[in-house]
């Protein structure tokens, strides 16, 4: 039972799904500091997944295909910044409308392209192969978990230090984190509030991109019909309970992950996953709540 | 004042006929790249969603749950409830109703009304935990209904299958809870198709919340929360309690919809029935502007289509999701706000010119 729990195999799964989840919380924490409530972080992935595929299906090549990722995922964020930014349209009705449209997208240019419906595999879609790391992959436990990934793992894992540099290590993190505390003292103080929430959109669009490539071309080489299957909506979460600090919202995509990594493992011995399943989504609301008594707690007592 | 209604309204009208004209020559042109023939597949609509008995009770079928998911969210929204959980509240609703439907034994005449409620009561229970965390802890009411969507599907799911065993070893399509007795069921309107009573249900919803709005204190107190909650304060609307009762009454809509859907079409629960149906939902209300009798006309327009679509698929080669695209995208071209751009971009144009006659006078 205990290797279910902490086993190798099952720390290794979990780097691995949280892989997806931190690449587009990075991204999505420089929005949230914007204040900029993105709950079409999904369209983002789901595009980025299904172009990633399908630029490495041309070209036989995984970079091809991750630069295909990058930039459909790009346009998706510049569709959504001008509806957000210039045409004022409603955030959330927004986003709402772009989840459907690129699963209407995403599944018409399947049937359109390959002519198939559900999901899509080929020799010719090539995947980022396993990494193995000389020295870290000797050690015995903790080799079997970090070494022997994918090269689009290591990627995630290193963007949230960069995140974490940029944001408070930066002048433009500095002012980034003024917009999202005071908009109007931000915009006194001479910074062109328009400018770095277009940033952060478009930051996001390229996380988001990687994101949704590893998807596809991150080890398994196929498209499926939705496959971002929520991991947005989980990110946007994972962004919320680490409150915008990068490392703590990496925290939060290895707990999310974990539990999926434990769901994966016990459905092998018969035992039902949903209830594991649901911890990520209830944990996620218990934190919300915790902090939030905090909050209520400093306003009522301004000394302490 | 009339007047300025009519230009606000004539605006309003040009805005969503060129929207959906906008939509639909893009939705015919993916058909077109699609290899399809865009006339005959919107032909192929027309006919599945209008012509003929059948496809009108089809249709109906579908109306009655995106009018009153659509009404779900108008409550919620027009009062600034940002109620994302309607998908999960239905969810709850449609498996308490398929357990009180099998379970209870009892006449038809209590029957139908005790499921609806039990249902209706699940529903606004499963708001009741976001509302009063929004209220007293300040936890953002859209994260946390977000999440407990993705609760609801996988608790109901849990408890299906405790009904068929954890085996594994049934299909997806097996596991479902026991069909509900006949005298929970609702009549259907045109036996043998699936269009039942609860499209009565949905209208009558839609007309009870149009009548609170329109002539109740209360509808007006509801109204005047979502407008500006501090000046209602000051007005003396009690505005907690208030808003903790728009989020339950749009939770136990939200669960009434999917009684009716568990009493209707399906018969028993099984989980991830209803596809989108509460985004859906918000959707509606969105186009309809939050008016009830507005949601009334886009519930059956959304219902038409989606049956219309299903018709399509059938009788053409042309995929059904280009129908959910054009729905998605109609949204998104209503949303924006044109009076804005234009006024945007003529100010731009002011500026530019003005450059030009800087810069000329500056020559001479």
């Amino acid at each position: 039972m205990l290797s279910i729990f902490f086993g190798s195999l099952t720390l290794a799964a979990m780097i691995r799904l949280a892989t997806p989840l931190i690449l587009t919380s990075m991204g999505g924490l420089f929005a949230d500091r914007a204040n900029i409530f993105n709950i079409g972080l999904e369209s983002f992935m789901l595009i980025s997944a299904f172009f990633a595929m399908y630029g490495s299906y041309l070209s036989e090549s995984a970079f091809v295909g991750l630069l295909f990722g990058i930039a459909s995922s790009l346009v998706v964020s510049l569709i959504f910044g001008v509806l957000v930014l210039h045409f004022k349209s409603d955030v959330i009705v927004v986003g709402i409308a772009m989840n459907l449209s690129a699963w209407g997208v995403t599944t018409l240019l399947l049937d359109g392209i390959f002519d198939t419906r559900g999901s899509f595999m080929d020799p010719r879609i090539k995947s980022f192969g396993t990494v193995d790391i000389p020295l870290i992959g000797d050690i015995p436990y903790l080799g079997k978990i970090i070494s022997g990934q994918n090269l689009l793992v290591y990627i995630a894992l290193l963007s949230v230090i960069l995140v974490y540099i940029v944001m408070f290590k930066t002048p433009f993190g500095l002012r980034l984190r003024g917009v999202g505390m005071n908009e109007h003292a931000a915009e006194t103080a001479g910074v062109n509030i328009l400018k770095y929430r277009w940033i952060t959109v478009l930051i996001t669009g390229v996380f988001a991109g990687i994101s949704g490539s590893f998807l596809s071309i991150g080890g398994i080489s196929m498209f499926t019909e939705n496959m971002s299957a929520g991991k947005g909506f989980l990110a946007l979460a994972a962004i919320m309970i680490g409150n915008g600090n990068p490392v703590k919202v990496f925290l939060a995509c290895l707990v999310f992950a974990y539990t999926d990594a434990l769901a994966i493992s016990l459905q092998s011995y018969s035992i039902p996953s949903q209830i594991v399943l649901m911890l990520p989504y209830v944990a996620t609301v218990v934190v919300l709540f915790v902090a939030g008594i905090r909050k209520a707690r400093a306003a009522s007592n301004p000394l302490g | 004042m009339r007047k300025q209604f009519w230009i606000q309204a004539k605006d309003e009208i040009i805005k969503y006929t060129v929207s959906l004209l906008l939509v639909f020559a893009i939705g015919a042109i993916i058909i077109l790249i699609q290899g399809g023939d865009p006339l005959e597949s919107f032909a192929a609509v027309f006919q599945g969603a209008l012509v003929g008995e059948g496809s009108i009770a089809k249709s109906i079928r579908w109306i009655t749950p995106c009018i009153i998911s659509g009404i779900a969210a108008t409550i919620a929204f027009k009062s600034g409830v940002n109620n994302l959980g309607i998908d999960g509240q239905i969810y709850v609703g449609a498996f308490t109703a398929a357990m009180v439907g099998y379970a209870i034994a009892l006449p038809t005449g209590l029957h139908i009304p005790l499921t609806i409620l039990a249902a209706g009561l699940a529903g606004l229970l499963f708001a009741l935990v976001p509302a009063l965390l929004k209220l007293y802890f300040k936890v953002d009411e859209m994260i946390t209904t977000l999440m407990f969507n993705y609760v609801a599907m996988l608790l109901t799911e849990y408890l299906a299958l405790k009904f068929v065993g954890f085996d594994g070893s049934k299909s997806p399509e097996q596991v479902a809870t026991p069909p509900i007795l006949e005298s929970a069921k609702l009549s259907l309107l045109f036996p043998p198709y699936q269009a039942t009573t609860g499209i009565f249900i949905a209208i009558g919803l839609a007309l009870i919340v149009y009548l609170l709005y329109r002539f109740t204190l209360k509808g007006y107190e509801l109204k005047q929360v979502g407008e500006n909650m501090l000046f209602s304060r000051q007005g003396g609307i009690r505005v907690k309690r208030t808003y903790v009762l728009i989020f339950l009454l749009s939770g136990l809509i939200a669960g009434i919809c999917g009684a009716v859907e568990i009493m209707g079409p399906h018969g028993k629960f099984r989980p991830s029935f209803a596809t989108n149906l509460g985004w859906d939902g918000i959707m509606i209300a969105l186009i309809a502007k939050n008016n009830p009798i507005g949601v009334v006309i886009v519930g059956a327009l959304w219902g038409l289509l989606k049956n219309g679509s299903f018709a399509m698929e059938r009788m053409t080669d042309t995929n059904r999701l280009v129908i959910t695209l054009i729905q998605s995208l109609f949204v998104l071209f209503v949303t924006v706000d044109y009076k804005a751009v234009w006024a945007k971009i003529v100010a731009w144009n002011e500026k530019r010119k003005m450059k030009a006659a800087e810069g000329a006078s500056r020559h001479a």
